[in-house]
């Protein structure tokens, strides 16, 4: 009996589940077909590997993001992007200052996890709100990655730290594979273990979690975690790419993964979020950028394109969920 | 003791009034302006006077005015500044005048505002210039790309627009041109698509420091290092780096580190010997009947095979570039 109950929840879960990305799925197809009616060359293998180290570097953002967003009580991260850029410029000093490229990698992903946790201490235990601390890392990382590098870009990185931004394996970029891994193992603790659930609850209802016995900050911290380390990630995927430690890059990707979040159906509120609908936000961004540049528009015209297709997908979004609960 | 204390603080004060203060506000965070902060403050030394060199963290006019009102709150003797809007610095601009501090640009030019002198790259000229190079590149045919960070910046539309000047009549086409708001990442990214959309591409032209090194990196990967021309703008390392390679074939070398060095001077001189007989002494330019002042640093035109001659003319300066 209580077996049949479980497979019921877990047939409704597949039904909920299959619908829930539907829109966003059809919005991203519907765009990649309409431009490779319009540009065939949408399809040329070059094209499909730039297309997905960019979905990459967004899809890593949005999976913390999500977590982030899911955790509740008002729980964003606005420092990814900035994080993005301190990361990159940390990670190519330390292989140009004498450092193998393994420990690098492990110091900057290990700091990068901290920033993390020092977000969820503030927003727990200090009730900072996770909006200001956050802007303040925004600020801060920025800042550090100017002081670093006085603007100067940090090259001659090590040809098999580069790999990681630039090659491929099997025809699959580097980068893809990453974000394969993460978003596997992202929607694996989403979804299936008790970690998962406390999340959601946390989110969904933080009085009730708490009555139920779930360590509310303790989950949201991991969830700040997880976007910190996912931020370091790509600030190394990044550097890996451009070959350099770039201080500015990064600029508004906090925005993109937040947007790709929401996009994929993850609600602002907490307590609900997909692993895969934020991948499947941060495809319709990426591919944006792409396909503009094919369908020949005019660059003036990019930012509006994209700003109104972000309003749109969220909206029709909203709509059909609110259309398929009656 | 109060007596000796009173004397103690009029010496200090004496002599903190008595050094000449030289301000300088930069546009961002960036090697171009680590260059102009090194002539300014060698200008700085050798003059015997203070300097403070200012730049905000990105591209922010708001944060530019604070700085150029807090030097006239301290009454700096004069003050030098590349304005990130030509037209939000005025009034603050005739601010410092009306208190006597003399004002020139610098890199940026803002002509109305009343400054005295602008020190910088002519960028229409240096535009010109690149473009020249390209028609040269590509025997007056083919098809092009631009990338730059900004469609709204003077110095953008200005080099653009000379690059446009200098192809004029040649069948040199320019496909599209790409803006990356300033975000080297997403300069690649750019990149990537057109050389994807238009396979019959012959050459980029990058108009921002780092637009050269993401068309590069880009040209490279994809295996066409040489057969797309590449010109570009400043001598970063990267860039430096690039051009060793031959995968860019030409760059504007701008002259920062001149700017920060004559803009102390000028001011120095301004202060010293008053603004007309400094005035008197540097080139003049006649615009619609009114007389102004325009000291252009020009540009050192980089290609593979002047690499060599113009890493040794830095190291002169006192500049090494390594890479």
């Amino acid at each position: 009996m209580v077996v049949l109950e479980g497979e019921k929840t877990l047939i409704a879960g597949k039904k909920q589940r299959s619908f829930k990305e539907l829109g966003p799925l059809v919005a991203l197809m519907s765009l990649a077909i309409f431009t490779t009616v319009l540009n065939p060359r949408f399809l040329t293998a070059f094209n499909l590997q730039a297309l997905g180290r960019q979905i990459a570097i967004f899809g890593l953002l949005a999976i913390g993001e999500t977590f982030v967003i899911i955790s509740g009580g008002g729980a964003i991260d606005l420092s990814p992007g900035s994080v993005v850029a301190l990361t990159g410029v940390m990670v190519a000093w330390l292989m140009t200052h004498g450092v193998s490229v393994w420990i690098s990698l492990f110091l900057i992903l290990l700091f990068s996890l901290g920033i993390g946790a020092w977000h969820g201490v503030f927003v727990t235990k200090l009730k900072v709100p996770a909006f200001i601390i956050t802007l303040g890392t925004l600020t801060i990382a920025r800042g550090m990655a100017a002081v670093i590098t006085r603007g100067w870009p940090v090259i001659n990185l090590p040809g098999s730290f580069l790999k990681i931004g630039q090659a491929d394996f099997l025809k699959i970029p580097v980068p893809v594979w990453i974000l394969i891994g993460v978003t596997l193992i992202a929607d694996f603790f989403l979804r299936k273990t008790v970690y998962g659930k406390h999340l959601r609850a946390s989110g969904g209802n933080e009085i009730a979690a708490r009555f139920s016995g779930v360590n509310v900050d303790a989950v949201r911290t991991i969830a700040f975690m997880v976007s910190g380390f996912l931020a370091g990630l790509v600030g190394v995927i990044v550097a890996a790419r451009l070959s350099q430690g770039q201080p500015g890059v990064g600029s508004m990707y906090e925005l993109y993964a937040i947007a790709s979040t929401v996009i994929g159906g993850t609600s602002l509120t907490g307590g609900e979020g997909s692993v895969l609908g934020a991948i499947i936000g941060a495809s319709i961004i990426s591919l944006l950028w792409n396909a503009l540049v094919l369908l020949n528009v005019s660059t003036y015209w990019h930012n509006v394109v994209i700003g109104i297709v972000i309003v749109v997908a969220v909206t029709l979004d909203i709509v059909r969920r609110r259309f398929v609960s009656k | 003791m109060r007596k000796l204390l009173a004397v103690l603080l009029t010496v200090v004060l004496a002599v903190v009034s008595l050094a000449m203060t030289i301000g300088v506000i930069g546009k961002s965070v960036h090697p171009y302006w680590s260059q102009v902060e090194q002539g300014v403050k060698a200008a700085g030394k050798a003059l015997g006077v203070d300097t403070r060199f200012f730049v905000p963290q990105k591209e922010d006019i708001n944060a530019q005015l604070q700085m150029l009102e807090s030097f006239i709150a301290q009454r700096f003797d004069g003050i030098a500044i590349a304005p990130s809007d030509p037209t939000a610095v005025m009034p603050t601009i005739k601010k410092a005048l009306e208190a006597g501090i003399p004002v020139i640009t610098l890199d940026t030019d803002s002509p109305e505002s009343g400054r005295y002198v602008y020190i910088g790259t002519d960028n229409y000229q240096a535009g010109y210039s690149a473009g020249l190079i390209m028609r040269e590149l590509l025997n007056g045919r083919g098809k092009i790309v631009i990338g730059t960070g900004s469609l709204t910046a003077m110095n953008s539309l200005q080099r653009i627009q000379g690059f446009k000047d200098a192809i004029a009549g040649t069948e040199i086409q320019i496909l599209d041109t790409l803006n990356d708001e300033e975000d080297g990442a997403r300069a690649v990214s750019l990149a990537e698509s057109a050389l994807n959309a238009h396979p019959d591409l012959d050459a980029f032209f990058g108009v921002y420091a780092y637009n050269g090194p993401s068309q590069a990196l880009v040209v490279k990967n994809a295996g066409k290092a040489g057969k797309i021309k590449i010109v570009c703008f400043d001598t970063t390392t990267d860039i430096l780096q690039y051009v060793k390679e031959g995968v860019i074939q030409a760059t504007m070398g701008q002259r920062p580190y001149m700017m920060g060095y004559l803009s102390v001077v000028t001011l120095y001189l301004m202060s010293k010997t008053g603004v007309q007989n400094t005035l008197a002494m540097l080139p003049k330019i006649e615009v619609e009947g009114i007389t102004d002042y325009v000291i252009d640093t020009g540009v050192d035109i980089v290609t593979p095979q002047n690499l060599s001659d113009y890493l040794e003319t830095m190291e002169k300066l006192g500049i090494p570039i390594k890479f």
